[in-house]
């Protein structure tokens, strides 16, 4: 997994590629929470270019939502691809984590 | 090959093989991508499970990983030497529980029996054997 951010109008976009699994989960976990520590504090996570995501890969963004929280601070998932999405719904985490359709959207609601 | 068997330790560093080897059965048969990414997903859950949890006295042991295919099906076996695990259905989500508090583990065994159409289970001379099941929609079929 390949992962860039980028600042926009104070929100930190954070854009993890490619696949979301065991291996990739505690890296992104890690710099997730690097990022809420160095004060990020609205984070949203387009989601777009992952193609592959597992439960250890949902537990990370879980564990890495409610570090947020708990530092007062809020993420945002955007731009699911439909394979994944068929994944997030039947883990039952479409009620868990906040999800916009689209980047703009996203960039509404983090507010 | 209609049929492609591995076998792999019970380390982590192991299951790279198995994406890489669902990868080219799906694609040396004309798979769908969205069916070959379901199979490697629930082996994802799986095999780390296995590892995991299997060999609680953290023995070596050994893992059997099985594919084939027909005109309508996609079927994996998995067979390894660990400790009994049964792969039970799911329990359905809490609703009660506010959904920032839900616990995370479940969501496997949700991906298992969701994405699958067969999961059944056997413990055969001390081994467990899960065997997985997914049927290829009509409109994908491939010639045998």
């Amino acid at each position: 997994m390949d992962m860039t951010v980028k600042q926009s109008d104070g929100v930190t976009i954070v854009e993890p590629r490619g696949r979301l699994d065991t291996s990739a989960a505690p890296q992104f976990q890690e710099q997730f929470e690097e990022l809420v520590r160095t004060g990020s504090r609205r984070l949203l996570v387009d989601m777009h270019r992952v193609r592959y995501i597992s439960s250890f890969g949902f537990r990370a963004l879980l564990l890495a939502s409610r570090y947020a929280e708990r530092n007062n601070g809020k993420m945002v998932l955007c731009a699911i691809p439909p394979e994944v999405m068929e994944v997030v719904e039947l883990g039952g985490f479409s009620e868990v984590f906040t999800i916009c359709y689209t980047r703009e959207d996203a960039l509404r609601t983090i507010w | 090959m209609d049929r492609v068997e591995i076998r792999i330790a019970n380390r982590p560093d192991e299951l790279e093989k198995i994406v890489r080897l669902v990868d080219a059965f799906g694609a040396a048969h004309a798979i769908p991508d969205p069916i070959s990414n379901r199979l490697n997903l629930v082996l994802d859950e799986v095999l780390n499970n296995i590892v995991s949890y299997g060999y609680p006295d953290r023995g070596v042991g050994e893992i059997r990983i099985r594919l084939d295919r027909d005109a309508t099906s996609l079927r994996a076996e998995i067979e390894d030497d660990g400790i009994p695990f049964d792969w039970p259905p799911p329990k359905p989500l809490d609703r009660s529980v506010p959904a920032g508090d839900l616990p995370i583990g479940g969501a496997g065994l949700r991906f298992i029996h969701g994405l699958m159409d067969e999961v059944a289970y056997e413990r055969i001379a001390g081994r467990n054997r899960l065997r997985l099941t997914k049927r290829i929609p009509p409109g994908h079929l491939v010639e045998s």
